[in-house]
């Protein structure tokens, strides 16, 4: 008896140290009925914001902006901008703010929008805002999200005087990307054609992205991924194909030395000190890029270009931005519901030709007209002009959980390109099923 | 223990009392046990049944509607590579992470055992470590292995150029991680060591010396062997501690490269970033199961291993 009483205080104390995971329920939000349609006013004097650490400045001073206007004292959450859990936690807890910046991306599916936000697709700004809600920001044909921020696209930062001094320009395909490689071991051997940041995990999907661009332009290949008419672990479709052309990249010797642990944020010093001569981004990350040359957008533009080089010829894959991307969660108060929706209401109506010209980016909102600053920028603006679709795995639901793993995987040698095929199917279909998707 | 009459036979006879009937003295033990039985109760049985419950559901960030799945989520972890690769990572480096650990803080241990103000200062020293945050100490490291990291900048003065990326290979990633971890929490385990040491009896072992007993002999025959119930504690609590790995995980490696690293919490918090909270839930509960499965023969053994030491 006594021994199996020690027994059970050991197994208690065992299990005391290893119970980990608080899964407190998902309470989700009743919403107080309040008319989403635009005639919303500001009846709160507080609204409470989860909003990115990483907000550009523009974001920012809209709230600040917004306050001062109508009165409102901002409660200001700020989120860790590469951690979705930090979200996950506090809103399976049950928490929720008045006004939520998030990703308009499948990403947000899984904070159960039909349930717990409030759903906009009434609201002035859509019939401003083009097709961009046909694959950002709704879903089951719903649009709970409010896009007033240019969308950010995925290429390649180069290094204007690295290329220029081995006689070479952009790349525009990924046979471009292998005679740049070629042409710089031999004449500039201390470069690193492309900058791989594998330390931070999430800058790995980027040449895939970048790869798969032109080919989700041509066959709309996200569609037939989710429609089940193709899968990932097609060792003859395109995205094995994608990861078997990164791997080569990386055999022939074009990635920096230490691109399995760079991290994210050594990469644009990297690249301005000209000991890479590329780098995979996105648009949206212009602001770190600019830090590096003291944010002087001239210099910036001087020494760094941009091009989208995809598998066969130019083409741009856009997201949706993080930065001005909101939603208005249930929260059954009235009032803060309704003064969020006249935050919404301001900052595509009233407030957007101010808001718009602080971002420096394209107008996603007609009514407006954007001002774009010189240099870089204007780069973008081409590119985006030019060929385009959206980045392949923006709406693959719960893909993105464990495509960075895998792709440091990769790039370590643990996994063959074949077998990241498969195990991102698995990991599609872990999404797709969860999100209910029709046909999985 | 049971106290009998006998016991107090050398007690003056005026000072014996009656001993009091057995039904009082065992009504009078359970006030004592409720604070620690609530604790548990609250902090660890509820959300165990919770968890046990959820563990076999489909819920997730994408409905409201939780149901009974079965065993679908293990399933899955087992067809997405996640559940044995990530319990076999846990085991290496909990083995890694408890020998290593135990094997330089027994060395510290003896070498520190005398109580001198240098040895204190060192003792010291060593336990500044346990005092750094997890996270804090993972950056330091992340940085010390990075290629152009000071471990290599170290190594280039005997081997010109010598830039290996410590973290950016499986093996070396885990070796180099419980390396970390036995860095971090040593000073404290060498703490428990010199006590120990210092109850085993001088006599003992100046006795092995007038028997001839070298220093090796000396150390292995009498002192490691009286050190066993100080050698269950650092061995438990280092391997279920390893076990337990997240935050040093999370700062250097998250886990990479690929799943080299991807210890069973850190799989879970990545299932749980996805939204699939019944998935992260079933991650925790092999966590659960894995600790009272390996925790509790091991204490078994090695408290046998006290008495027939």
């Amino acid at each position: 008896m006594k021994r199996f009483r020690q027994a059970i205080a050991v197994a208690a104390v065992l299990a005391l140290t290893a119970c980990s995971a608080n899964n407190s329920g998902n309470s989700g939000g009743s919403g107080s009925g309040v008319k989403a349609d635009g005639t919303a006013t500001v009846k709160a004097k507080e609204l409470t914001i989860w909003s990115s650490s990483a907000d550009a400045p523009y974001v920012r001073n809209a709230y600040k902006t917004f306050g001062e206007k109508f009165g409102v004292r901002i409660n200001l959450v700020e989120t860790p901008a590469d951690d979705l859990n930090y979200i996950q936690t506090k809103w399976a807890g049950g928490d929720r703010p008045d006004l939520l910046e998030y990703h308009a991306t499948a990403l947000f599916w899984s904070l159960n929008p039909a349930a717990n936000m409030i759903e906009m697709s009434n609201m002035p700004y859509v019939k401003r805002s083009g097709v961009i809600y046909d694959e950002a920001g709704s879903f089951d044909g719903k649009i709970y999200a409010a896009v007033t921020v240019g969308p950010g696209q995925f290429g390649m930062y180069y290094n204007k005087k690295v290329l220029a001094a081995a006689g070479l320009s952009a790349p525009r395909t990924y046979a471009d990307l292998e005679n740049i490689c070629t042409t710089l071991k031999q004449k500039a051997p201390g470069v690193a054609p492309i900058f791989e940041a594998g330390g931070s995990q999430w800058p790995t999907q980027q040449q895939i992205i970048v790869y798969l661009a032109s080919i989700e332009k041509a066959q709309a290949y996200t569609g037939q991924l989710l429609a089940k008419k193709a899968t990932l672990a097609d060792p003859a479709g395109p995205f094995v194909a994608a990861l078997t052309q990164y791997k080569k990249l990386q055999t022939m010797g074009c990635f920096n030395k230490d691109a399995t642990t760079a991290k994210n944020e050594s990469s644009f010093q990297a690249l301005a000190d000209g000991k890479a001569a590329l780098l995979p981004q996105n648009t949206s990350s212009l602001s770190s890029l600019k830090a590096v040359y003291g944010d002087d957008i001239a210099k910036t533009s001087a020494a760094i270009g941009w091009s989208t080089p995809s598998v066969n010829a130019p083409t741009a894959a856009w997201s949706p931005s993080y930065n001005g991307t909101w939603y208005v969660p249930k929260t059954g108060n009235a009032d803060r519901e309704s003064t969020a929706l006249a935050f919404i209401q301001w900052i595509t109506g009233d407030g957007y030709p101010a808001f718009l010209k602080e971002t420096g980016r394209f107008a996603v909102l007609s009514g407006a007209e954007a001002q774009m600053p010189p240099g870089i920028q204007q780069e973008f603006a081409r590119t985006y002009a030019g060929d385009k679709s959206m980045a392949f795995n923006a709406n693959l639901v719960g893909f993105s959980a464990q495509f960075p793993v895998l792709m440091t995987g990769l790039l370590s040698g643990q996994y063959t390109p074949a077998q990241v095929g498969e195990l991102a199917q698995k990991s599609l279909e872990q999404g797709a099923k969860a999100a209910r998707l029709a046909g999985w | 223990m049971t106290y009998t009459a006998g016991d107090t036979a050398l007690a003056r006879p005026e000072e014996v009392t009656p001993a009091r009937p057995e039904k009082t003295r065992r009504a009078g033990w359970w006030p004592f046990i409720v604070p620690a039985a609530a604790l548990v109760v609250a902090f660890f049985t509820v959300p165990f049944l919770l968890n046990l419950r959820f563990a076999f559901t489909d819920w997730s960030g994408y409905s409201d509607a939780i149901a009974f799945n079965g065993l679908d989520n293990f399933r899955s972890l087992v067809d997405q590579d996640i559940l044995w690769q990530a319990i076999k990572v846990t085991l290496l480096y909990a083995l890694l992470a408890m020998i290593i650990q135990n094997v330089f803080s027994l060395s510290m241990a003896l070498a520190l055992q005398r109580t001198t103000r240098t040895n204190g200062f060192f003792r010291s020293f060593f336990f500044l470590p346990v005092l750094i945050a997890p996270v804090a100490a993972g950056y330091i490291w992340g940085a010390i292995l990075a290629p152009n990291g000071t471990l290599n900048n170290v190594i280039s003065l005997f081997h010109d150029g010598f830039d290996y990326a410590w973290l950016g290979h499986g093996t070396s990633a885990l070796v180099s991680l419980a390396f970390v971890d036995a860095w971090k929490w040593s000073g404290l385990i060498t703490l428990v060591y010199i006590a120990g040491l210092n109850n085993i009896p001088e006599s003992l072992v100046e006795a092995a010396m007038v028997d001839g007993a070298n220093a090796w002999q000396r150390f292995w025959r009498i002192r490691f062997r009286l050190l066993a119930p100080a050698f269950t504690f650092t061995v438990v609590v280092t391997m279920l501690g390893a076990i337990n790995a997240f935050d040093l995980v999370a700062a250097t490696t998250r886990g990479g490269p690929g799943t080299s690293t991807m210890v069973l919490n850190i799989a879970m918090f990545n299932q749980y970033g996805g939204g699939f909270f019944g998935v992260a839930s079933s991650l925790s509960l092999v966590v659960t199961v894995l600790v009272i499965v390996l925790g509790l023969p091991l204490i078994a053994f090695l408290r046998r291993r006290e008495v027939e030491g």
